[in-house]
């Protein structure tokens, strides 16, 4: 009986086996192939679905029949439909991702963010996820870059832990940052573009903040273009918002990725890239003063002599993540670790990184989020700009240098400029030790159907120390060579930076009628900034091996400063909805800031905005078309002055006696507002031919007014310093266009590309100097003006204000592009035989030509710091399913750049071959470069345009034998470069790097002096998810 | 048990609000106040409790400024020779400066600024002058009248200094309502005669108190600037009431950078940003120009001499002493034809320089070791700018000369008025 039953239950199973079974797969993207994770399925005709785990994996159980009818969902991409075979375990579903994806939602400041549709105007998404996975980006500004039209990405020198400056639709401000605002999961960060070590006060503090997150973190980033979009973030925000959205925890069981990144950056081609170097040396065998001209190849010769300029670094990375959960409570956890070496032996980073998201769902209506970041970097840099370095000492290489001694044994200098590479690798180290912990809660509940809050408080704190060591030296060459005293020094800085956000949003959704919606919003953002900054100096250390500031014994000084702003402001908005088509939104926001001056009260920004979808889904009138979305929106948002810039102030010093005294310290304004920045954006998003074609064209407008600028006070008045005050206008205007298409869709192979470009018109409209001064400008800068009179098209360079101090600095002058350079212009000359230049004649502005040495030759345009235009062209390639070619090339036109490097080893330290052969070369680059150190330097300011193939990577998704064998959901083998090839007619080493920070860097200048060009990089990227 | 780790949540939630509630009401209180622990709001600072602080803070600015003019005007002269490769410090030394150059313009005296540094320290010592005449002694609790002779005298020096460094000047104010009354292009010789007028002002005050260090001080002072105004009989009657051993520091110490002694920071034998002109190098033996030579080289090939007048970041720099009133003295009486009154002054000096007895004869021999003596006695006290001027002393190296790093020698001697001066102070040039 019993034995009877249980063959009975034996066939029962048997046959409730056969009539049950299981499908299970993953869910990846029709053209990148990567996984999607949180896509929804559900078995046509019944209740049964599940979604997919963060690495793209489902698995549904419980089915009957042969097969299924499987339908995926998920917001950015088409539904899929899709019949199954009941059994099959290795599914592939394909999804194509929607060109206009109308119900994805996006931050925007409201409780829950809004739907694209909703929006006005336009918001780029960067999908980090995908890209990181390539292998070739390795920061966060690598990410953004030539990935969201209108964004320019500047990087600044090729040492690995480095950054570069961002501009978002050009440049607005004439005094303050145009860096935009970042929030890291709704807390707004720390941003500063250049920090670290300066060398020689124009050196480059060369490391960005942004940076010190892991983009293997980062799920996606948001860009908030302009003002238009960015009124509900008030003042500050005019140069444009990043969000930073990190990953989250997806319901399911846990699920581990580990990833790594191993490979080489080095200098491209130095031979072919650094200029051959010339100086007279005594004629071998000649009679006593006789001086021969030679060239010196130092790349070569290191090379020959077994110790190369520039070494391969090692680029090492690896992160290791684990995210899942349940309906309850979700958690993604990941640890990085960056350990890399630059082109330079004293060039490394070595970066740990943690971050830990908590979200938890105690009923349905409430969703709590905590989020926490740690990052510990340690960035070490060679000393670029003007106090050795390898490229220093091969840009100013002199044969006089290598020329045998009396003795007749070889020159120890080996032809370097001054001191050898490894001595200065030895003697100095400049580093910057970071520790930042960003974290932030967000709680957000649907209290009721229609009202829904959130309150969002946050802390980003980061503490830097900033190291520049010259070690004492007792070896006598050493000392000889590196020109030092060889006692060394110390300068250590200790930066403090504090961010502070609190910020409560609610929204109230009321449906009017079956068709009008009416959806209300208000909120309150504080944000509070605390910056300290400490720092200790002294010289002369007693002995070899002491390196601290406590046993320096000369010149030692401290210092220590204390700076905080806070910003309290409200906000109101109503949009109405119809039909789901047509969005009309207004807002107001009211800000007011501790560095307003005392005469200044609040601020208010309005916002107006219309969306309209004409065409969603299939449409008879234009068949081709799948969706058209048509947007206008106006806003404002602003600027604050620097902190404590409206008080007159004196501080501390030291007096005679070392007592106690104060020193004037500013002269301040009390009348002192935000710079108020205003915006106009009309534009369309189309999704055509089964999104298989894509475009967003927007055109913006944005005009900056009481712009503050840094007056420079008469000297005479006896107050250090400059003056803020409000008065200059700007404008910026340009349109930005993103084509993408699916050119090939088959099943085997898929052919993707992505074209964006990007315009940016800038003009200086109006600096706002009183009139006595303006006429004062127009005398000193406009040749033939008559004093008195008004007309001031004869005089188109009236009137200007320096930018930056330092060699060369860029200048604000009304008619022209923001920070651009002008000097006097050659416009010919004539070399003699004896290669000295005549007859040098300069642009007179007016059409004609005057003598350049005239003290009446005008300075006149030169160009653009910022490119007017930048653009990208992506093309991806999806080969059997499991392998993925893409490429990416970007380019900026339309700017100049000193070449500094130039003007450092030809007019400073005549070791240019046209110092020597003149009547080789075209008269007028002798006529500047003979002049004189920056007396005229349009011969060496240049057209810095270029196009680079920036990345290209080929990745292999091993089939799922290997998965099976290793137990792995996933893996994914790549090779990545970065960096490979550039286009340009730029005659000095990269037309990218710059001084980042500085007074030769700052806000506008682009000025290369001997700074590393951007290093060409090979990596071998793993991914593998379990 | 799941509905228990809810409530538990819920809790945790409602926790979470009542703090942040807690944080933002504590921030409500006043959210818009900042710390400014490091800057002093001017109206603070600016009251009769604050007078000692402020004449010191004069002090102070002069100091720092007097530093930086020693350097930039021995390099425009022919004290010092530029040797490294920083490009903004190369104008001076090949006395080419142009208006726009920011260096002598607008740098902090820790950047060896002239320009601005002489103004903040001019207006400091104004400042304070104006508000000491306008308080009463009950609002003052130091001696107020004393104050007034030191801010005085010090803002005498100010005056003295750009009247010798600069081809014209100009002197704005900030009125205590905070608004500006901008001066207009002025010559060499009425800033000299400000600067009487405010050693005049010292005198009277000096004397007033009794303070007899100020009162040489504006003595020594008046008569460099009356020297200047070629007012040479009331230089010498000035000069003589300066008493023998007498001098006035500058003082500096290693405490902090704007208190260092530049000069030292410039040129020493571990400070290699200048090495000695040529003219001092073959002055051997005289103590009084103490440089020594070594065998290391600039990148820019220039031999390294360095002084030892002064050895430490800490050492004084004379700012007014017996010896300059001596040949203030020996000067008027040599332009006056007596020249055996000047005799024993010049061989007083050369006694000083280990030299022997003088043996010229003529009026011109007279001057041109006068102009010698000088030259020899102040060195790097911030006096051969002004000398080069006032005796047309011919420069060495000569304009034209090739500069060891690039251009040519050019011949100016005077500072000329900043860009950032007549760009932006309407009064010039209207």
């Amino acid at each position: 009986m019993l034995a009877t039953a249980f063959l009975l239950n034996l066939g029962l199973a048997g046959s409730l086996l056969a009539q049950t079974g299981t499908v299970s797969g993953t869910v990846v993207g029709a053209n990148s192939s990567n996984p999607v994770p949180s896509a929804q399925l559900l078995i046509v005709g019944t209740t049964t679905g599940t979604t997919t785990d963060a690495n793209g994996r489902f698995r549904l159980g419980g089915l009957t029949g042969e097969t299924v009818m499987l339908e995926v969902r998920r917001i950015g991409f088409r539904p899929l439909r899709q019949t199954v075979r009941v059994g099959a375990t290795d599914l592939r579903l394909p999804m194509t991702e929607q060109y206009v994806a109308l119900d994805e939602v996006v931050v925007t400041g409201t409780p829950g963010g809004q739907a694209r549709r909703e929006l006005g105007n336009a918001i780029t998404t960067v999908n980090a996820a995908a890209v990181t996975e390539q292998g070739t980006v390795n920061n966060v500004q690598q990410l953004l870059n030539g990935r969201a039209p209108g964004v320019v990405v500047n990087p600044a020198t090729g040492n690995v832990g480095t950054g570069a400056r961002i501009r978002v639709r050009g440049a607005s401000s004439l005094s303050l940052s145009n860096e935009p605002l970042i929030y890291v999961d709704g807390v707004r960060v720390n941003a500063q573009a250049a920090s670290g070590p300066t060398n020689q006060a124009f050196g480059s503090s060369e490391i960005s903040r942004i940076n010190d997150i892991n983009p293997e973190d980062i799920e996606s980033m948001e860009v908030i273009k302009g003002p238009a979009a960015a009124t509900l973030y008030g003042t500050e925000a005019s140069n444009g918002v990043i969000q930073i959205i990190t990953k989250k925890g997806i319901q399911g069981r846990p699920r581990w990725n580990f990833s790594t990144r191993q490979g080489t950056n080095y200098f491209q081609n130095p031979e072919g890239r650094f200029r051959i170097n010339y100086f007279p040396i005594p004629k071998a065998g000649g009679p006593a003063g006789a001086l021969d001209t030679v060239s010196i190849n130092l790349i070569a010769m290191e090379d020959a002599r077994g110790t190369p300029v520039f070494q391969h670094g090692h680029i090492g990375e690896a992160d290791l993540s684990t995210s899942g959960g349940s309906e309850l409570f979700r958690y993604y956890g990941g640890v990085g670790l960056e350990d890399s070496k630059g082109m330079e032996p004293v060039n490394g980073v070595q970066r740990r990184t943690g971050r830990l998201n908590l979200t938890v769902n105690p009923n349905k209506q409430v969703e709590l989020g905590f989020n926490i970041g740690y990052t510990n970097g340690n960035i070490t840099l060679p000393c670029e700009a003007g106090c050795g370095g390898r490229t220093l000492g091969v840009v100013n290489a002199t044969p006089l240098n290598n020329v045998p001694l009396a003795n007749g044994q070889a020159n120890p200098r080996r032809g370097w400029n001054s001191g050898l590479p490894e001595f200065y690798d030895s003697y100095l180290q400049f580093y910057q030790i970071v520790d930042r912990f960003t974290g932030g809660i967000q709680v957000s509940q649907q209290l009721n159907k229609w009202f829904r809050h959130r309150l969002n408080a946050g802390t980003d704190r980061t503490r830097e120390e900033n190291s520049e060591l010259g070690r004492r030296t007792e070896d006598s060459l050493t000392k000889a060579l590196l020109g030092i005293s060889g006692l060394g020094y110390r300068d250590m800085t200790f930066r403090t930076i504090n961010n502070y956000t609190g910020d409560y949003s609610a929204s109230a959704v009321f449906d009017l009628s079956s068709a009008l919606r009416s959806t209300s919003s208000f909120g309150a953002q504080y944000y509070r900034n605390y910056f300290e900054i400490s720092c200790a100096s002294g010289a002369a250390f007693p002995a070899v091996g002491i390196t601290t500031v406590s046993a320096t014994t000369q010149a030692r000084s401290t210092c220590q400063d204390v700076e905080e702003d806070a910003t309290l402001g409200l906000y109101v908005q109503e949009q109405m909805g119809w039909n789901d088509r047509l969005f009309a939104t207004a807002a107001v926001r009211a800000d007011d800031n501790s560095a307003f001056g005392q005469n200044f009260d609040r601020v208010y920004y309005p916002k107006f905005s219309v969306s309209w979808i004409p065409i969603e889904g299939v449409n008879s009138r234009l068949p081709m078309v799948n969706a058209l979305k048509l947007r206008a929106a106006y806003g404002e948002s602003g600027k604050q002055p620097i902190t404590f810039s409206a008080l007159q102030t004196y501080t501390s010093a030291t007096g005679p006696a070392d007592v106690p005294t104060v020193t004037q310290l500013t002269i301040g304004n009390p009348d002192l507002g935000p710079e108020r920045s205003k915006e106009i954006e009309l534009g369309f998003d189309l999704g055509a031919l089964n999104d298989r074609f894509g475009a967003e064209f927007t055109w913006y407008r944005k005009h900056t007014i009481d712009a503050i600028l840094d007056r420079q006070i008469a000297p005479s008045i006896g107050v250090p310093g400059s003056q803020p005050f409000n008065a200059g206008s700007i404008r910026n205007s340009g349109i930005e266009l993103l084509l993408r298409a699916t050119p090939l869709s088959l099943d085997r192979v898929t052919w993707d590309m992505t074209f964006s470009y990007a315009t940016n018109n800038n003009i200086v409209e109006d600096l706002g100097t009183p009139a006595a001064i303006l006429e004062l400008r127009r005398q000193t800068t406009c040749p033939g003006y008559v004093p008195g009179t008004s007309n001031p098209s004869t005089c188109p360079v009236a009137d200007f204000v320096l930018a930056a101090s330092g060699s060369l600095p860029p200048r604000h002058q009304v008619g022209y592009p923001i920070g651009s350079y002008f000097n006097k212009k050659i416009v010919s000359a004539t070399i003699t035989p004896a290669g000295v230049a005549t007859n040098v004649m300069c642009d007179d502005g007016n059409g004609g030509s005057i003598l350049c040495s005239s003290p009446s030759a005008p300075f006149v345009f030169l160009g653009r710091t910022t490119p007017h235009i930048e653009g990208s062209f992506t093309n991806g390639l999806t080969v059997l399913k499991n392998i993925r070619l893409s490429a990416l090339v970007d380019f900026k036109r339309n700017f100049v750049k000193i070449d500094g490097s130039q003007r450092f080893r030809c007019v400073v330290n005549r070791r240019c071959r046209e110092w020597y052969y003149p009547q080789d070369y075209d008269p007028n680059l002798i006529a500047s470069l003979k002049a004189g150190t920056d007396v005229l330097p349009d011969g060496y300011i240049n057209d810095a345009s270029y196009t680079k193939l920036r990345e290209v990577s080929i990745q292999y998704t091993l089939p799922s034998s290997f998965n099976h064998a290793g137990r792995f959901s996933r893996a994914v083998i790549g090779l990545a470069g970065r960096n490979l090839h550039t286009w340009t007619k730029y005659p000095g080493l990269d037309p990218e790097a710059f001084f980042l920070g500085g007074n030769r860097g700052g806000g506008f200048a682009l000025f290369d002096q001997t700074t590393n060009p951007q290093a060409t990089e090979w990596v071998v990227n793993l991914n593998l998810a379990w | 048990m799941l509905d228990r780790l809810r409530r538990k949540l819920l809790a945790g939630l409602v926790a979470a609000v009542v703090l942040t509630g807690a944080v933002a009401c504590e921030a409500a209180r006043n959210p818009l106040e900042v710390e400014s622990s490091s800057r002093i709001p001017a109206i603070n600072v600016e009251t009769p409790a604050n007078a000692q602080l402020l004449v010191d803070g004069a002090v102070a600015d002069f100091e720092c400024a007097f530093a930086s003019y020693v350097v930039e005007g021995g390099t425009v002269g022919e004290e010092f020779i530029y040797a490294q490769q920083t490009a903004d410090r190369v104008p001076a030394d090949r006395r080419n400066v142009l208006t726009t150059d920011p260096r002598y313009a607008t740098n902090s005296c820790e950047g060896l600024g002239i320009y601005g540094p002489l103004q903040i320290a001019r207006a400091s010592a104004e400042n304070v002058l104006g508000y000491l005449k306008g308080w009463t002694d009950v609002q003052v609790s130091v001696n107020r009248t004393r104050l007034i002779a030191i801010a005085a005298a010090y803002a005498g020096y100010n005056y003295v200094l750009l009247g010798e460094g600069f081809c014209t000047l100009a002197f704005s104010k900030i009125n205590p309502d905070r608004s500006i009354n901008y001066g207009g292009e002025i010559s060499r010789d009425s800033v000299f005669r400000i600067a009487v007028a405010r050693f005049t002002e010292a005198i009277a005050a000096a004397q007033a108190t009794s303070t007899t260090d100020i009162l040489r001080m504006a003595y020594l002072g008046r008569a460099r600037a009356k020297l200047n105004l070629k007012d040479y009989a009331g230089a010498e009657a000035d000069a003589l009431q300066i008493p023998s051993g007498y001098v006035k520091n500058a003082t500096y110490s290693a405490t902090v950078g704007r208190r260092n002694n530049f000069v030292w920071g410039d040129n020493a034998l571990s400070n290699r940003s200048s090495s000695i002109g040529d003219p001092y190098r073959s002055m051997t033996g005289d103590p009084r120009v103490p440089v020594t030579a070594t065998a290391t080289t600039s990148a820019t090939g220039i031999k390294h001499f360095y002084q030892t007048k002064y050895l430490t970041v800490g050492d004084p720099i004379a700012l007014a002493k017996y010896q300059e009133a001596q040949l203030i003295i020996a000067e008027a009486e040599i332009r006056a034809g007596n020249l055996s009154v000047a005799l024993p002054i010049l061989n007083a000096e050369r006694t000083r320089g280990a030299q022997g007895a003088f043996t010229g004869t003529t009026q011109a021999d007279y001057m041109a070791e006068l102009v010698d003596q000088r030259r020899r006695e102040l060195f790097l006290e911030g006096q051969h700018l002004g000398d080069i001027i006032r005796y047309s002393i011919v420069l060495q190296p000569a304009a034209g000369t090739p500069y060891h790093f690039g251009g040519t020698y050019g011949n100016q001697i005077c500072f000329l008025m900043p860009a950032a001066e007549r760009l932006n102070n309407p009064l010039i040039g209207s």
